[in-house]
């Protein structure tokens, strides 16, 4: 009796969740990840504003070229290490616009503002994606991938981080969410727009470019039947921002360093795997 | 095939473990410290004379102010720990190829998602506190297993559109982390956690998702 009260009681609450107002659930699903995200700020490092932000090691290496380009119209110079050569410069249409206008300090903060404002939106929009495959059942799908997307912190806890994991999922579900439409509603500027916003999870995290050439394939398989004049302008829609922002990045490298790199320098550290640690007798 | 991929299209990779050689080596003050030291410096063409005598010229080179003699010992000592790295890999094919990827992927898939929360040591931590990371370890634990259930039930015994769709992803990161490059860092598997949460809304509601591009699908918009 209980155990079917109760999973009435929770199938009342999916169905209240997926019946509020979208806007209502964006704006708790925000409120949530920027307290989560200034909480633990706050937590690790209580002299607010100088040193509020997570700085890592790969911090520098992400903003440093940005702020060379500020202060001297270049991304990099001689003096910059060869790991800073190894980055792309995901963060520079979100950092640069803010600097322009803002300390260094305010910058950074303001970047981990709109990161976490992104990772609420992108539990919304995860949501709305995952019911989308489904006819039966769309609201609890829906209310269940909302709810533990909102709570969890494995993603909300890089928020306050200047790295790339934050945008980049936000970016890729925008992405994957403006693709599914696309398919559904057979629009090329959707599949445009898609291919944006995976250009920008791609020049944060590089490795990510297979992960567009997959969903190329995907769209293939989905036209399967219709291989023509259409399905070539759907696959040129979705990889145009791509294939063009990579040439003038690429060109750009070059041009400053003298080679022609695609993505950015591989590194690669070889090292050994230990099963543990041991003490010399 | 992929790591090389990765590597011709750029990707940067960094095969990193808390125990191994490479930690070591960044953390060389640590490990002296502790006198712990990861198996690769456990073989017959090293020995704990080297080690001694690493630390000397450690010691040497973090008191010398002459930069250029400071780089000559540190490229010494660091080709010294290398080639003992190098031994090991010889001499443990099967640790270096296979074990390694099996521990990365044990050590990548069941992290302690709780452990960046930025609480105090365990020592100093309240209930409250100590129950928020354990809740969040064991929800995280709880979410991947599953959700790889609905990700392998959706791509292998019913292959679905669903499970192609987010399940791309998710295998591509729990494959070419910790199988290709051997990393196994919390913060790569974030997307792929975002990813497997509507395989756990699946399979908590039961329900079998319909083709992307059926037509009776595509009529009934959220």
């Amino acid at each position: 009796m209980n155990l079917k009260k109760s999973s009435r009681a929770i199938g009342q609450v999916l169905n209240f969740i997926s019946e509020t107002r979208p806007l209502i659930l964006i704006l708790i699903a925000v409120l949530i990840k920027v307290s989560v995200s200034f909480y633990f700020a706050s937590l690790s490092n209580p002299a607010f504003p100088e040193e509020w932000f997570q700085a890592t090691g790969d911090t520098q290496d992400f903003i440093e070229p940005i702020e060379n380009l500020y202060k001297t119209g270049l991304l990099y110079t001689e003096l910059h290490n060869n790991a800073m050569l190894h980055r792309m410069p995901g963060f520079l249409p979100f950092y640069l616009p803010l600097r322009f206008f803002l300390s260094e300090t305010a910058a950074l903060i303001g970047i981990v503002f709109f990161q976490s404002i992104l990772s609420g939106i992108s539990c919304y929009v995860l949501a709305l994606m995952a019911a989308k495959f489904f006819s039966k059942h769309k609201a609890r799908i829906f209310s269940i991938t909302f709810l533990i997307a909102i709570v969890s912190i494995t993603n909300s806890i890089f928020d306050r981080y200047i790295l790339s994991e934050s945008f980049s999922t936000s970016f890729l579900i925008f992405s994957l969410y403006l693709f599914q439409s696309a398919l559904k509603n057979k629009k090329n500027s959707l599949l445009l727009l898609s291919g944006s916003f995976m250009t920008v999870t791609i020049f944060l995290k590089p490795y990510f470019i297979f992960i567009q050439l997959y969903f190329l394939l995907f769209l293939l398989f989905a036209h399967r039947k219709e291989l023509n004049a259409r399905l070539l302008k759907n696959c040129l829609s979705f990889t145009l921002i791509t294939v063009v922002s990579l040439g003038i990045w690429s060109t750009y490298y070059h041009h400053l360093r003298g080679e022609w790199v695609l993505l950015q320098k591989a590194m690669h550290t070889r090292v050994i795997w230990g099963s543990k640690m041991h003490r010399f007798k | 095939m992929m790591k090389e991929a990765t590597r011709v299209t750029g990707g940067q990779f960094i095969e990193w473990d808390p125990d191994g050689a490479m930690h070591a080596l960044v953390n060389i003050d640590e490990q002296f410290k502790d006198d712990f030291f990861p198996d690769a410096f456990f073989s017959d063409s090293f020995s704990r004379i080297d080690l001694d005598e690493i630390r000397v010229e450690y010691a040497k080179m973090k008191t010398t102010k002459d930069p250029k003699a400071s780089e000559a010992i540190g490229i010494q000592i660091t080709s010294k720990l290398r080639n003992a790295i190098f031994q090991y890999e010889q001499n443990h094919p099967l640790d270096r190829q296979i074990l390694s990827r099996l521990r990365a992927f044990k050590r990548f898939y069941f992290q302690r998602a709780a452990i960046l929360i930025p609480f105090p040591k365990r020592e100093n931590q309240t209930m409250i506190q100590l129950s928020i990371k354990a809740f969040y370890t064991v929800f995280y634990w709880v979410i991947m297993l599953i959700g790889s259930l609905g990700l392998l039930k959706n791509v292998f015994l019913r292959p679905s559109q669903f499970g192609y769709f987010f399940g791309g992803i998710t295998g591509y990161i729990l494959v070419l982390f910790p199988i290709v490059i051997i990393a196994s860092e919390q913060r790569y598997i974030a997307i792929a956690y975002m990813m497997i949460i509507p395989f756990v809304a699946q399979m908590l509601s039961r329900t079998e998702p319909e083709s992307l591009f059926d037509a009776q699908a595509i009529s009934k918009q959220y």
